[in-house]
């Protein structure tokens, strides 16, 4: 190909039509302090709060500490090549980040740069990461649900579009698990996913990223990472610019959930921050303002009105406990913050029961309303059920003899621990758990061996998938149970069909 | 928390001055800070020794002296005061402020201006009464910097503000604009 120099001369041309030698005013300081992601200037009498400024090495920082003499800076980018007497000037804006659709599938840092080698991304629109939430008028009561794909959430902690719940657990109990399956069981919901991973290692990041592609999840998925490696005002900054990147989809009346994995990182990092710019510690050393951090930012998720076009930004914050404390001080505010929490327990993890989901401590304030009104009616007894099982489970252990009644009880929550428990990365359709809980309600599976229950979970779902998706569709369009007995006299026709394991090898 | 240098330099400096003014020295007082500010600078090793505590008193109060010697009584107690309180490493931090104080009272700026190629007398002229103008200030004067990295135009500066109408920054908005589209 040749080069046309008209046509070069003729674009160049067109792009520099907005350039005008105009003089260029400044304010700047001095930089008299810098290290630790941290720097100090003097001067700068008129920077505002979080005003983005400019250094001579072109990182960027953002104006945290307004004092007499100085300004506490923090540096976003690096600040290995700032010196001591380097000037530092005013941008006059607030920091903002790119958004929009040319977002969607793409791994990006706190500042909304691409980092996954797929080139820039074509947006125009910005949105300012800290953001006003919205109002008391500009919301409303959640309605619809967000399934989540997991049949113990879905049944006991419903998840409601626009809600906060809180996923708490020590590590390795399947938090960030609980987090993925949900992404991907977003395909088709018409749902607008954002994972934000804070100080996570950048190989657990990549491999949740691979996780996702492989299920397709990243066509509707934006990954905003800061890890362990960038200075702490990036990992403090994550969740904010996560969430203007939903908002802007929020607003458009869209739906969207957004992961913030997770916070106890994000107040770590701010806490260095913070003693870095020598606020005064509080409470285990973190800042005064530590629970306004996090209620600013999970009050930002909502259920907008109908007339500012209905849209939903449902937050799922992940918190990480030490040995199953949750009264440390992050934990609770966090948990008073939130519209309730899905406690993952180590102890049941270990036991087998995945998604280690502790019933009792785990509770969701308004996602209620928004179940389907099938599962409702066939999860009703489900937590009463899994409670007394658990008070006569460690009853019985003393060996004694126990009357039909209690047997049957202990049998029955025996099957719903075992229905309960999931594979990673397989998220059940709502008809489906719809369809395993009706059978484990009406009694179909206190004949089945224990150890057969989940065989007879795909092989129900397989059955129904054959002979009656009619059923499973008019649950899954209208949120209704089929009328009458339909639902029952399937469930005996397949159970005339299903061989328990004991029998099929007596049989060969 | 102590103080910080800046908060002690400032409260000392607006002390003397307020003085001077009740007392219509300003003038006086004002010749005497500039030329105790050259000797600072002219000895550089005069404030280690004054803030040394290996030196007993009686041999600093003899620096101390010669010190005050030609001094007006306010400028005299000033370096007592700051010797006694052991303030003697603000000093100069002190003499800047009250400088700057004096010059904000009369309408006085200080500039610097940057260009490629040495200025002209009148060309240093009319940018002065210009950038004066610009700033708000009666006076202006204007110390001359010339770098030839700049390529070409003028950049000037006082305190916090720049005003920069290089050739250099004129080429590095005409990269970012090409780069951006």
């Amino acid at each position: 190909m040749s080069i046309k120099a008209e046509e070069i001369s003729s674009l160049i041309k067109q792009q520099l039509d907005d350039y005008s030698n105009d003089l260029a005013v400044e304010e700047v300081g001095t930089v008299t302090y810098v290290g630790d992601g941290i720097a100090r200037a003097h001067g700068l009498d008129n920077a505002m709060a979080n005003e983005l400024l400019e250094f001579e090495n072109g990182s960027y920082g953002m104006a945290q500490n307004l004092e007499a003499n100085d300004v506490g800076i923090i540096i976003m980018g690096s600040f290995d090549d700032i010196r001591e007497g380097d000037t530092v000037k005013r941008t006059g804006r607030i920091m903002e980040v790119p958004v929009g659709d040319a977002m969607i599938g793409r791994v990006v840092n706190p500042l909304g740069q691409a980092i996954d080698g797929l080139g820039e991304m074509k947006t125009d629109t910005t949105r300012p990461i800290e953001f006003k939430a919205p109002g008391v008028m500009q919301r409303q009561s959640v309605s619809e649900p967000l399934q989540t794909g997991l049949k113990a959430i879905d049944s006991l902690v419903p998840i409601g579009r626009g809600q906060r719940e809180l996923i708490i657990g020590d590590r390795k109990t399947g938090k960030t698990s609980v987090a993925i399956d949900t992404i991907i069981n977003q395909k088709d919901q018409d749902m607008i996913c954002i994972y934000v991973a804070i100080g996570q290692k950048d190989s657990t990041v990549r491999s949740q990223v691979e996780a996702l592609k492989k299920y397709g999840a990243m066509d509707y998925t934006i990954v905003v990472t800061a890890g362990p490696s960038e200075p702490a005002p990036m990992l403090y900054l994550a969740p904010y610019a996560g969430a203007a990147m939903g908002e802007y989809f929020m607003y458009n009346g869209k739906h969207v959930l957004i992961i913030y994995d997770d916070l106890t990182k994000q107040a770590a990092a701010y806490r260095e921050i913070s003693l870095l710019l020598r606020r005064p510690p509080g409470r285990e050393a973190y800042p005064g303002d530590i629970f306004y951090t996090h209620s600013r930012l999970l009050e930002r998720a909502a259920k907008l009105s109908d007339k500012l076009g209905g849209g939903s930004m449902t937050a799922l914050p992940v918190i990480e406990t030490q040995a199953g404390d949750i009264s440390a001080y992050i934990p609770t505010n966090v948990i008073s913050i939130t519209d309730g929490q899905i406690f993952l327990d180590s102890d049941l993890f270990y036991s087998g029961t995945r998604p280690a989901i502790d019933a009792g401590a785990s509770v969701s304030r308004v996602g209620g309303d928004a179940q389907i009104k099938a599962m409702k009616k066939v999860a009703g007894t489900l937590r009463v059920d899994l409670a007394s099982y658990r008070e006569l489970e460690s009853f019985s252990q003393f060996g004694s003899d126990l009357d039909a009644a209690t047997q049957a009880k202990l049998n029955r929550g025996r099957r719903t621990v075992e229905v309960l428990k999931q594979p990673v990365h397989k998220p059940l359709p709502v008809e489906k758990q719809v369809l395993i809980l009706y059978a484990l309600r009406q009694g179909f599976l206190d004949s089945v061996p224990v150890s057969d229950i989940l065989r007879y979970e795909s092989e129900v779902a397989d059955y129904f998938d054959a002979k009656y998706s009619d059923l499973l569709k008019q649950i899954a369009t209208t949120g209704q149970l089929p009328d009458g007995d339909k639902f029952d006299n399937a469930l005996k026709e397949f159970a005339k069909v299903f061989k328990t394991s004991a029998t099929a090898t007596a049989n060969k | 928390m102590a103080l910080d240098k800046a908060t002690i330099g400032t409260r000392y400096a607006t002390a003397l001055f307020q003085l001077a003014q009740e007392q219509q020295q300003l003038e006086t007082v004002y010749a005497d800070v500039v030329a105790l500010q050259q000797v600072l600078t002219a000895t550089p090793t005069l404030m280690q020794v004054l803030a040394d505590p290996t030196l007993a008193q009686a041999q600093k109060a003899g620096l101390l002296t010669t010190l005050k010697q030609q001094a007006v009584p306010l400028i005299q107690n000033l370096i007592q005061m700051v010797f006694d309180y052991g303030r003697t490493t603000e000093l100069p931090l002190i003499l800047t402020d009250f400088v700057k104080l004096y010059d904000h009272s009369k309408g006085i700026a200080h500039a610097t201006v940057t260009t490629a190629v040495p200025l002209a007398a009148d060309q240093k002229q009319k940018l002065a009464d210009q950038f004066a103008a610009r700033i708000g200030a009666q006076q202006l004067t204007l110390a001359e910097q010339v770098d030839p990295a700049i390529i070409g135009g003028v950049i000037m500066q006082a305190d916090d503000l720049i005003v920069d109408g290089s050739v250099r920054r004129g080429l590095a908005a005409v990269k970012q604009l090409l780069l951006k589209k």
